[in-house]
């Protein structure tokens, strides 16, 4: 489907040797463990404190509590350890930390509430929020598990794009259609309930619409970067490319008449706009549409009272304590309780961080600010820094556009939701009513945000995994010239069997041998991120080369060294790729049979390289050279 | 692609980088705006530590009791009930505070710098501290004996009764009174019917304190500063004043009469003027004798125009407008637009009993930390002389005359010197038709050691008939107990 792409990609800068060295990256999984170890003790010291500080004694569920938790972010991390082995080993332990102490503090906020019943503490461990939080995080690290084991392969979404576009503004659109009764909630209208059960659809067509947003822009980036006039030293889009961003601007303000919700529309603008960016690298779309919903907000504003209100509250919230209309109290409450917390905090549990209104969804941040005060806020933030910064540094190393345009998207996304809860609940921007990811009380928040997980845990594993044979392979793929003297060769050899002639070492064939010889240690030198390991790889190849086989033997070097043997042994094709591309990916099929005719390559070269070399790989993003100098590939731009 | 992503990941490192330095903003620094709006979390923080009690010398008049099943670990409780109600306040999480709650507040939350050292750690570390008490000069069987001798008489009505060479307040008793700890209670429902109850239900205002935050038509007990002035400016008791039974003042044609036809004589004695009460005499004084600085000045030097601050904050006492000659001649018998409050009345039989030094007024005798141990004395504070030692000693025979053989003989103490001036002041509330007069009664007794022992003042709210007898009544027997000391 991305077919174009590979032949009218030109890189727009210097293109970047790939990361991974060629035996992947290092799994670092007692580091992991470690973390996630230290994860464990932090969230039961936690419990521990809250209960010491509430009661003065520990109950059961002090233990139970952190226990049950560690043992579903066991399952979590196994799950990832047996369906992607290769992920990066930080983005389970931070998020499964983060949400450890989500469901602590929920439950320490049950605790002590005091606008329902509060819970009292021989409550089992799944009573109240807390207890809820907990279960939702059982069901999120089992969506988790399915999604891995049924999405083997990142790439495989790209062919869901168009379903996922129409499933994303279904959900996101939906609750805009419903009855208020159904949908509406503290001004917004962004859920569906069905009596008891209630889920905010958006949370879902947010990663639906990124997954989109990364396959569209993949395909479209060469026409979107094509530059326009230039106005003020600023480089412009061509007009008649505005079309996506308008559509996806419309769209965005839309969802804010209809549903009232400014958080997700804003967040889904920005994603769109910050994946354009990442995929054009055009700063003037970021501006254009920056302009584009600023622009649109200003000239809805006078529409909307609850818009008004947030800007209103948010430009002096002191002014509109008790007003009737404007009312600032939830959000001075937690500017209240942020300063009451000062830098160190109250202490966990012995603070009042119930007087917040819905201390524990929007507000959590809030709340943990009053008890582990400044630092601990900090704290968070870094841990959500890190976890951020992983998820770029994923989309860096991602070997197809798409991984590393998603993996960019996720990333941001993560940051820019943050931005927006908490800069609201800080005051910085106005009110936007999103939900701190992995935090705050919700289940579709935390299905949402592990299921992000589970998706930059999906691009991680295939970008950190080792090098495959068949990669070595693609890289030296011929160029056209190469197909003609091989043709030429072959051409040449069967006229000299025909005659009967023996000699057939010399001839034709130095302008065949050129340019594999040529491309063979080109990738493997210029292949980067030298390690000893890659050392190894290229120290066989001198001995190996058949004179006369010079497209098929380099694969054999990083092929028979970078993987098992066993994978190299059998001749029947599925077994050894299947293993690392899933059976999911069809666009894959193809190749396949290519690494192993390499085999043969010696005694009859005139078939194998065709089918290699001939056969233009059908999907362009599997094919990531680790070589800098072939153009064709994406080696970034 | 990948600089455009490493350049993405810079901008989320910016944004945030943006909440960690707004999230320090917020939570680190002191920001003005968060005064008040914190009170909510300040409350909760407060109530989770005893607050200082309060106590009338030995008795406890405000406590702290811890509650159980609550947000706040205590709430306020007033066992003494009505008697102290208007010297302590309340203490209210909706309503917040008053009076000597109010007054005192910083000490009794614990807050107050008095207490910094009290628990270091806990001030460095700003922890809540437990509240320190208060100890007010009152004495509980005195104010209660002033309360219930109020109550007896059916009318609303105030005492104060001071110790003249200190200023310490011994009782203060506003009737009707009202137990604060309803409206103190935690319990918001229980809170909110408490409060429309006694704030806006109840038309006798029994939290309004009649001894200082209300003030009144004086009547005759004004004589007092009017005969100041008058001996200030060179006369004596024995001085010959005019009398008669009227007397009408230039520029109008409202004739002023005595109470009963008591004073028939044209001419007689200051003190026997003053003793009998004589309207016709003051009025006359101030007209033909007295300028409207001689009276002014007289009655500012007792007090008039100035807030007490005891630190319970009373209403000031003020003679309005005496320019003209009719409105003084009515002005001097404590008619017209004078107005005094309890306190202020008291505080004059005190300050003449004094030898006219004036003392402060004050309620706080001590306070302590948490643990008991003193760390603020009251002191006691001269606020001036308002009339010379002689004047003093010649109004304390006009006003011994009073209780010898005047108006105010119900104030008689056996083996006691006792002074004082009876007061009967009319009022109307509307327009037309006088309602029944205020009594009034403000004095003093001598000790056995023939120093100033205790000064008075009783009020009595539309009492009628005999309503002066009453108050003097009143004001000797709770004299007699301060005498006697405490009954053991």
């Amino acid at each position: 489907m991305a077919q174009p792409m590979s032949a009218t990609a030109r890189p727009v800068g210097p293109s970047e040797p790939p990361l991974t060295p060629l035996a992947g990256m290092p799994k670092r999984i007692g580091r992991e463990v470690t973390m996630l170890l230290m994860a464990g003790v932090a969230v039961f010291l936690f419990q521990l404190s809250i209960d010491v500080a509430l009661t003065d004694t520990t109950t059961s569920v002090t233990y139970l509590l952190p226990l049950v938790w560690f043992i579903v972010t066991l399952c979590a991390w196994a799950a990832v350890k047996f369906l992607a082995p290769n992920a990066d080993p930080l983005f389970v332990p931070i998020a499964a930390f983060l949400t450890g102490i989500g469901i602590v503090f929920i439950r320490r906020l049950d605790r002590t509430a005091i606008r329902e019943e509060a819970l009292p503490a021989d409550a089992g461990v799944f009573a109240g929020q807390g207890g809820r939080q907990l279960m939702y995080y059982m069901a999120a690290v089992v969506l988790l598990t399915v999604f891995l084991a049924v999405v083997r392969n990142h790439r495989v979404l790209r062919g869901y794009a168009y379903i996922l576009l129409f499933a994303g503004i279904a959900l996101a659109a939906l609750p805009g259609f419903l009855p208020a009764s159904i949908s509406s909630s503290g001004g917004s209208k962004n859920w569906i309930r069905f009596g008891s059960f209630s889920i905010q659809p958006s949370e879902f067509a947010k990663l639906m619409l990124l997954i989109f947003f990364a396959v569209y822009l993949v395909r479209k980036r060469d026409m979107l970067s094509v530059a326009g006039k230039k106005i003020l030293g600023l480089q412009l889009p061509r007009m008649k490319d505005l079309g996506p961003i308008v559509i996806v601007w419309a769209a965005s303000l839309l969802m804010l008449i209809m549903e009232r919700d400014l958080g997700t529309s804003l967040l889904l603008f920005s994603i769109f706009l910050s994946m354009l960016y990442m995929a054009t690298r055009r700063a003037s779309w970021i501006l254009i549409g920056l302009t584009m919903f600023i622009g649109g907000c200003i000239a809805i504003y006078p529409f909307f009272g609850h818009l008004q209100t947030r800007v209103a509250i948010w430009s002096d919230p002191w002014a509109y304590v008790g007003d009737p209309v404007n009312d600032s109290y939830q959000l001075v409450e937690g500017l209240v309780a942020i300063n009451t917390g000062g830098l160190l905090g109250t202490g966990l549990g012995a603070g009042n961080p119930n007087r917040i209104p819905a201390a524990e969804s929007d507000f959590i941040l809030a709340a943990i600010g009053e008890e582990a005060g400044l630092i601990g806020l900090i704290g968070i933030l870094l841990l959500y820094a890190v976890l951020v910064e992983r998820g770029f540094k994923t989309g860096i190393m991602s070997r197809d556009l798409f991984g590393k345009l998603m993996a960019g998207g996720l990333a941001f996304l993560v940051a820019f939701q943050l931005f927006v809860v908490f800069g609201g609940v800080t005051g910085l921007i106005p009110m936007t009513g999103q939900t701190t990811q992995f935090l705050a009380a919700g289940g579709s928040s935390l299905v949402g945000s592990w299921l992000l997980i589970g998706l930059l845990v999906r691009v991680s594993d295939d970008a950190r995994k080792p090098w495959q044979a068949s990669f070595g392979l693609q890289k030296t793929e011929a160029p056209p010239e190469f197909l003609a003297e091989q043709a030429a060769k072959r051409a040449a050899e069967e006229a000299a069997k025909a005659q009967a002639a023996g000699v057939a070492d010399s001839g034709p064939i130095p302008g065949g041998d050129q340019p594999t010889e040529l491309i063979i240690p080109g990738h493997l030198q210029g292949g980067p991120g030298t390690g000893t390991v890659e050392e190894d790889v290229v120290g066989p190849l001198p001995g190996s080369p058949p004179p006369y086989s010079p497209p098929g033997s380099p694969p054999y070097g990083p092929g028979s060294t970078g993987s098992p043997t066993t994978e190299r042994a059998p001749q029947t094709p599925p077994p050894p790729p299947e293993s690392s591309y899933g059976p999911a990916s069809g666009p894959g099929l193809p190749t396949r049979p290519a690494p192993q005719s390499p085999q043969r390559p010696p005694q009859g070269p005139p078939p194998p390289p065709p089918s290699v070399f001939g056969t233009p790989p059908p999907d362009p993003y599997r094919s990531p050279p680790p070589s800098g100098g072939d153009q064709k590939k994406e080696g970034g731009e | 692609m990948n600089p455009a992503l490493r350049r993405m990941g810079v901008i989320a490192l910016i944004l945030l980088g943006a909440l960690i330095a707004q999230v320090t903003w917020v939570g680190f620094f002191h920001h003005e705006d968060y005064e008040g709006q914190a009170a909510g979390r300040t409350l909760l923080d407060e109530y989770g530590v005893p607050r200082g009690s309060i106590y009338a010398g030995d008795v406890l008049i405000a406590q702290s009791v811890p509650t159980e099943n609550s947000d706040y670990g205590y709430q306020r409780d007033y066992p003494e009930g009505d008697y102290f109600g208007n010297i302590t306040g309340f203490k209210s999480l909706i309503y917040g505070v008053s009076n000597m709650e109010a007054a005192e507040n910083d000490l009794l939350s614990g807050t107050s710098s008095l207490l910094a050292f009290d628990d270091f750690w806990a001030t460095v570390l700003k922890e809540r501290k437990p509240g320190g008490d208060v100890i007010t000069t009152i004495d509980a069987d005195l104010q209660k004996a002033a309360y219930d001798a109020i109550a007896e008489t059916g009318v609303n009505g105030a005492a104060v009764v001071l110790d003249p060479q200190t200023g310490r307040i011994l009782a203060q008793a506003s009737y009707p009174g009202w137990n604060p700890t309803e409206v103190s209670s935690n319990d918001g429902d229980t809170a909110t019917a408490a409060w429309e109850a006694v704030m806006n239900e109840d038309e006798d205002q029994p939290a309004f304190d009649r001894s200082r935050q209300g003030h009144y038509p004086p009547g005759s007990t004004f004589k007092t500063i009017v005969a100041a002035a008058f001996i200030e400016n060179g006369g004596s008791a024995d001085s010959i004043v005019k009398a008669g039974n009227s007397y009408t003042a230039p520029g109008t044609d409202h004739e002023i009469t005595n109470s009963s036809n008591q004073c028939p004589a044209e001419e007689m004695t200051l003190e026997e003027a003053f003793a009998k009460s004589c309207n016709t005499t003051f009025s006359r004084m101030c007209v033909e004798e007295l300028s409207v600085e001689d009276i002014q000045e007289t009655a500012e030097a007792f007090g008039f125009g100035e807030v007490y601050e005891t630190p319970l904050y009373s209403a000031e006492s003020v003679m309005g407008d005496i320019s003209e000659d009719a409105f003084r001649a009515q002005a001097c018998i404590g008619q017209q637009e004078v107005r005094e409050t309890v306190l202020q009345n008291a505080l004059i039989a005190a300050t003449i009993a004094n030898d006219g030094e004036r003392m402060a007024p004050q309620l706080v005798d001590e306070l302590t930390d948490s643990a008991g141990e003193t760390v603020q004395k009251g002191g006691e504070e001269s606020l001036g002389r308002s009339i010379s030692k002689d004047t003093a000693e010649q109004l304390r025979i006009i006003m011994e005359a009073v209780v010898d053989y005047g108006s105010g003989s119900n104030a008689q103490i056996d083996g006691y010197t006792v002074g004082g001036k009876t007061g009967t002041a009319e009022h109307s509330e509307g327009a037309e038709g006088s309602e029944a007069p205020h009594g009034w009664f403000h004095g003093w007794a001598m000790g056995e050691d023939g120093e100033p022992a205790v000064a008075v003042c009783v009020f009595l709210d539309s009492y009628g008939d005999g309503a002066s007898a009453q108050a003097a009544e009143i004001s000797g027997d709770l004299m007699q107990q301060v005498l006697d000391g405490p009954a053991d």
